[in-house]
Parts: C-alpha cells; sequence; structure tokens
C-alpha cells in the first residue's frame, strides 16, 4: 500500500468534511450563459465561417479559402516558392491525401518528407529543421479559430508544431461554433489526447511584445476547402 | 535567488527605489491589463461563467476525494504511472528516482509554479542533472538566478536592456536587445536541448477526472516540445487541479486566457493521457503523474479559506492591485505572489513566516472583481491578518498604533487634541509642505490636514 496515497486522501477526507458555507452561484447562471451564447453564436455556416476567418486573422492566422484541390496545390506551390521554402512535411491525414498526391506530382523543386515513413528518432530530428508541413485537423472552433486534433495512433503529431510554418486544410463539415460545443462532440475516450491550436506559436516574454514563432511554427495557414 | 517573506519589508523598500523595475512592471500590467479588458468585453456571458467557475470548484473541493480517486483509477488505466507526494521533499524524490531509472542526463522543463515551490530546478541540478526552463520568460530568469517575478510573466519585471546583457554575458551572444533577436537566440539553443532530453517535466493546468489527462496550457509551444519529444514526460500537479470532465475543463478554459494574456484562447491547450502514439513511438512513451499535497489539505480543511483553492493562477489579480503593479512579484518573497499570493504565503509557509504578507493590500478589492474564479481575496486576507494580530505576530509599531489609538478613543478630550493638532501644526510648517511623517512621505506625498480638525469638519458637513 502506498502510505503516501493514504496520508494524503484520509486528510482530505476529513478536510472536506467541514462545510464552507461559499456562496452559491444566481440561480439563473445557466440559463443567462446559454442565451448569451445562443445571441452570439452565427445562425448559419456562412457566419461560422466568416466568424472563423475573422477570429483566424486576429490570432495572426492565414486565410485561404480555396474551391478544389487543385486551386490549394497551386496556392501551396506558390507560397513554397515565394518564402524560399526548402522542405515540406506530407502527414497520412485524411484531409491531406489527395493535396499531397497532387503536390508530389505538379512540384518538384522542394524536398518531401513523409513524416509517417521515418523512424521515429530520425523523424524528430528532420521535421525540427523543416521549413513547413501539410497538415489536417479533426474540427475547427468558429469563436476562438481554434484548431482540434485528435490523436491518430497511425499518424505523427511532430508536423503540427516543429517547422517553421503549417499548412492547415479545414474542411466547412468541421466547423463548430464553440469550445463546449466540441466537448460535447467528442467522447471522452477520444479527447485524452488532444491539441488544441489557436493561432502560430508567440511569445510576450519581452516587455509584452508580441513575437510570432515562439518555439513552435511562426506562420499558420488555414485552406478553407469547400469544394 | 533566495527570498523570504520575512523580508517583504526590505524587498518592497528596494522595489520602490527601483525605478527601472516599476516602470518595467507598471507598463507590462497597464498592457496585460487593457488586452484583458477588450476580450473580456466580446464575451458577453463572462460575470455568469465566473459564477459558473466558482460553483464547479465548489463542488470538486467537496468531494475532492471521491476526484482524485477517480483520476488515479482512469490514469492508471491509461497507463499512467500514479504518485502520491505528501510533501516538497517527497515529490523531489520521486522525479529524481524517475530519472535515475531512466538514466537521464538532460530534462527540458516547461513553466509549472507547482515545481517552483519545490524548488526542483536547484536540487535536479545538485544532482548533475541538466535541467533547463523552456518557456521564454522562465529560461531568462532562470539564466539571471531568479524566480519568476509573476505568475504568467516570469520575466515581467526585467526590458530589453536587461535580457540582452544577460544572454551576452551566460550564453555569449552578441548584444542585441532587439527582441525578435533574443527570441531567435534563445529559440536555437533550446531546440538543440528538447531534441536531446530524455524527461520533459511540465506543470498541469487541469486534470480531468473523467479521463485520467492532463491539460497543459500555454502560447509558446515549449510545453507542446517538452511533452512531445522526450520518451519520459513527468507531470506535477497540486491536489487542487482536480475538474470533474471536459464540460467543466471548457469553463475553464474560457475564462483562462483572456484573464491571464488577453487572448480569446490560449495558442496550444495540451491533452495529455498517457502514451498516445504507441504506435509511431511518439513521445512520450511512458507518462508519470505526480500530484501533491504539500500542505494544500490543511488548507482544504479550513472552510474559511478554502476558497484561496480555487485558483487557475492567471495572474489576473495581481495585473490588477496597485501594490503589485508597484513592486512587482519578488517583493512578496515567494515563488506565489500578488494579492493571491499574499493569501497562499502564510497558510503554506505559517502564519509567523508569513506575517507580513496579507498587510501587501489596500483591500480595494479590484483582485476579486478581476478573479475569473470569483474568489473573495480581501476577504481572506482580512481573516489572515486577524489571525496573525491574535498570535501576536503583528508588527510592534502597528501594535503600539492601535494601542495609542485606542487610548485616545477613551478619552474624547484626548482624541479631539489628537485630531485638531495636525491641521494647526501645519499652519506653522512652509506653506504647501505636508505635515513630517519620516519613512512615509519619501515615496509618496501626503495630503495635506484640514486645518479644522476631523470632528469640525464632519459636524459641518453633517450640518449641511
Ligand atoms: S486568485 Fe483569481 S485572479 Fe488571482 S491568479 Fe488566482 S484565479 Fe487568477
Amino acid at each position: 500500500m502506498n502510505s503516501s496515497r493514504e496520508t494524503i486522501l484520509n486528510a482530505v477526507k476529513k478536510a472536506v468534511k467541514n462545510p464552507s458555507h461559499l456562496p452559491e452561484s444566481p440561480a439563473e447562471t445557466e440559463n443567462l450563459i446559454q442565451e448569451s451564447l445562443k445571441a452570439i453564436t452565427p445562425a448559419d455556416r456562412k457566419g461560422l465561417r466568416n466568424q472563423f476567418e475573422k477570429e483566424l486573422l486576429a490570432v495572426s492566422g492565414e486565410f485561404v479559402p480555396v474551391k478544389s484541390t487543385g486551386e490549394l496545390v497551386a496556392h501551396i506551390s506558390k507560397d513554397l516558392q515565394n518564402k524560399q521554402y526548402r522542405t515540406l512535411i506530407l502527414t497520412d491525414h485524411k484531409n491531406t491525401a489527395s493535396a499531397a498526391r497532387q503536390l508530389q506530382t505538379e512540384y518538384s523543386a522542394i524536398n518531401y518528407i513523409r513524416a509517417t515513413e521515418l523512424e521515429a528518432d530520425a523523424r524528430k530530428t528532420r521535421l525540427a529543421f523543416a521549413d513547413a508541413a501539410l497538415v489536417g485537423v479533426d474540427h475547427a472552433i468558429a469563436d476562438t479559430a481554434s484548431l482540434a486534433v485528435l490523436q491518430a495512433d497511425s499518424d505523427s503529431m511532430f508536423p503540427h508544431f516543429l517547422p517553421d510554418c503549417i499548412y492547415v486544410i479545414v474542411k466547412p463539415e468541421q466547423l463548430i461554433a464553440n469550445l463546449f460545443d466540441l466537448f460535447t462532440l467528442i467522447p471522452t475516450e477520444s479527447a485524452k489526447n488532444m491539441l488544441l491550436i489557436t493561432g502560430p506559436s508567440r511569445t510576450a516574454d519581452i516587455e509584452k511584445i508580441i513575437i510570432l514563432g515562439a518555439h513552435g511554427p511562426r506562420r499558420l495557414v488555414v485552406y478553407w476547402l469547400e469544394e | 535567488m533566495n527570498l523570504t517573506p520575512k523580508s517583504t519589508k526590505h524587498y518592497i523598500h528596494n522595489a520602490l527605489h527601483d525605478e527601472r523595475l516599476r516602470n518595467a512592471v507598471n507598463k507590462a500590467t497597464q498592457t496585460s491589463l487593457s488586452k484583458s479588458k477588450s476580450i473580456k468585453d466580446q464575451i458577453p456571458y463572462w460575470q455568469n461563467l465566473r459564477y459558473r467557475a466558482h460553483s464547479i470548484k465548489k463542488q470538486v473541493m467537496e468531494n475532492l476525494d471521491q476526484y482524485l480517486e477517480q483520476f488515479e483509477k482512469n490514469c492508471l488505466a491509461n497507463g499512467i504511472h500514479v504518485h502520491w507526494a505528501v510533501d516538497a521533499e517527497q515529490a523531489r524524490n520521486i522525479i529524481l528516482q524517475i530519472a535515475r531509472d531512466k538514466q537521464a542526463k538532460t530534462i527540458v522543463k516547461s513553466k509549472s509554479l507547482t515545481t517552483e515551490e519545490l524548488h526542483l530546478n536547484d536540487f535536479l541540478i545538485e544532482n548533475g542533472l541538466e535541467t533547463l526552463e523552456t518557456d521564454l520568460g522562465e529560461y531568462i530568469v532562470q539564466l539571471k538566478g531568479e524566480i519568476p517575478s509573476h505568475l504568467t510573466a516570469p520575466a515581467l519585471h526585467l526590458n530589453r536592456q536587461d535580457i540582452g546583457k544577460l544572454f551576452h554575458e551566460k550564453l555569449g551572444a552578441p548584444y542585441t536587445e532587439e527582441p525578435t533577436a533574443l527570441l531567435t537566440i534563445a529559440r536555437e539553443k533550446l531546440r538543440a536541448k528538447f531534441l536531446a532530453a530524455d524527461i520533459g517535466i511540465s506543470g498541469v493546468n487541469f486534470a480531468v477526472a473523467q479521463a485520467g489527462a492532463v491539460c497543459v496550457i500555454e502560447n509558446e509551444a515549449n510545453a507542446r516540445l517538452t511533452v512531445g519529444l522526450p520518451k519520459t514526460h513527468i507531470a506535477v500537479m497540486g491536489i487542487e487541479k482536480i475538474v470533474p470532465g471536459y464540460k467543466e475543463l471548457a469553463t475553464f478554459l474560457k475564462l483562462l486566457a483572456p484573464s491571464a494574456t488577453g487572448q480569446k484562447a490560449s495558442v496550444y491547450v495540451n491533452i495529455i493521457g498517457g502514451a498516445p502514439y504507441p504506435k509511431m513511438h511518439e513521445g512520450p512513451q511512458e507518462m508519470h503523474v505526480v500530484i501533491l499535497d504539500n500542505g494544500r489539505s490543511r488548507i482544504l480543511a479550513d472552510p474559511q479559506l478554502r476558497e484561496t483553492l480555487f485558483c487557475i493562477r492567471c495572474g489576473a489579480c495581481l495585473n490588477i492591485c496597485p501594490v503589485y503593479q508597484q513592486v512587482g512579484g519578488h517583493a512578496y518573497g515567494w515563488v506565489y505572489m500578488g494579492p493571491i499570493g499574499a493569501a497562499l504565503i502564510p497558510q503554506y509557509l505559517g502564519e509567523k513566516e508569513g506575517r507580513y504578507s496579507p498587510f501587501a493590500s489596500s483591500l480595494c478589492c479590484a483582485c476579486f472583481e478581476n478573479c475569473p474564479v470569483r474568489i473573495n481575496i480581501p476577504h481572506h486576507m482580512l481573516k489572515l491578518r486577524n489571525r496573525i494580530v491574535d498570535k501576536g505576530y503583528s508588527m510592534k509599531i502597528e501594535k503600539f498604533g492601535i494601542a495609542a489609538w485606542a487610548f485616545l478613543a477613551k478619552h474624547p478630550c484626548l482624541y479631539r487634541f489628537a485630531t485638531w493638532f495636525p491641521g494647526k501644526f501645519q499652519l506653522l510648517l512652509p506653506k504647501g509642505m505636508a505635515f513630517p511623517a519620516p519613512g512615509y512621505f519619501r515615496q509618496r506625498a501626503l495630503g495635506l490636514f484640514d486645518p479644522k480638525g476631523f470632528r469640525k469638519r464632519f459636524m459641518q458637513l453633517q450640518k449641511k
């Protein structure tokens, strides 16, 4: 028997027997929260999409609406060229599979790294110095422009936070209104290992000046793929 | 840096004479406040969410034993090793033992006040382990040999020139005060360390009982790298970090970022419930959670002060506090600072050791108004002051002052004289000069007394 465990749990059990008489929240709290949420949540998909775009720009993300995988591939190719990126990481996410295939055939002026083909240690080292990654996410949240990535046993998570830039493909059906909806939607089991990303990595530790690209990506480009 | 709350008066004195420090703290707190306000204004349900958060915390604390057991059970089911530490020494030894078992050489850490409370870095370094803070602010204060001066912005007391000089002296980097260049220096140094690290140690913002998972919130991605790159992850949490489930977690996520950094959402919310990617062999391959008491169950047992355990360490009460704004975090003499620190110090370290802390407040109640969890900090400070005075730990000068006042109050003629005299005496001084109050008016101006005296003035006002 772990005696520290017992000591702590016994102390806590004893402690909670003393009632604290702290004030209860006003009875209308929950209703008011629901009403406010309803009032500020756009009523239709278009409104949600616009809200997502606005919030993404507010956190220094980039928003690129595209109508087809072809248009998306053309845009990424141009961006890779403009930014003079030399390595692009590809992942096996369902959102990115066809774009990745098309990119590889149409744009050869870059080194492609397929994250899942590398052994873990090599993957870590190579991806840590890569320029960009093309990744998918599982949900997008309109009111904060957050992107939710759930655990996938067969995919690598490194591309989401190691390179300098991440290109994220989001599909309209992945958009939900807010964080409360996200946690209602996802079963506890699936949310056990999850990453929520809201904009590029940043720090304000020097005189509160915001600098992008602290330890993670400096750029986050969302391709809104509305096929 | 060996600070002690016993020397608070001395630190405050020094801080008030340090114009550079006061400017840095003032600028940073004002920036945080205005950002935070503009985000909160966009959330119409903010005040109600605060009520909800308070209710959740209350319910959790009243049933903490059950939630801790549920959390442990679900962690074990997720393959997480769970350790319980009664005090700081036990926690340090548990962590050292894991490091030895793993034959670790390098440890990377993401920001954690709980590990600051354990003095973990010094301990691990003394035991031959290279231990590096990776949050930029924490990295800066570690290089400087200091402790954080703010709950969420550890290097808030330093300006860019200080940091430029520090990087030049300690890292041999060419002097620069350009923030992006300074970040690049730190990023390059630390990325190599992330890749080489054997163990990542993080704190825990919230521990989700229903899932057996911990939640670590950050903006830089250093916590993501800390938990995601090394093969072993150790998460250190106080027993009060429990939330029942994800529904409740969402409430706290919504409150934390606007209060802490003036963002709608933090850049990274990492939820980690065991070794997540067995097939891909991505870190962590092994996960440990250290559940720490270190005095918390004692606070829990005190129904009058239990509420101080509701704190989610957002730092909002620090930013708005007129005392913190003037003196910064080191003046409090311990790892927790500002209004909530002032209420926690005597509870963690004892009322004698922390006898000055609850007095470092004007009791203006701004902290309560600004706290996302509605912790009534001024009320707790008053309670602690009460206890400190009852136990005879208050300052001699205060005891003398109160005794003198009590004496005068019992002798109305003398009382009348005492309230009349300063206003008259003041007339003898050169015009505009305030009544001499040694030690007080060196840092601030004492207002002029009404020459009529308080009683007369009060009676006139009443007649009106
Ligand atoms: S007491 Fe409230 S405002 Fe202060 S750090 Fe804790 S949660 Fe934030």
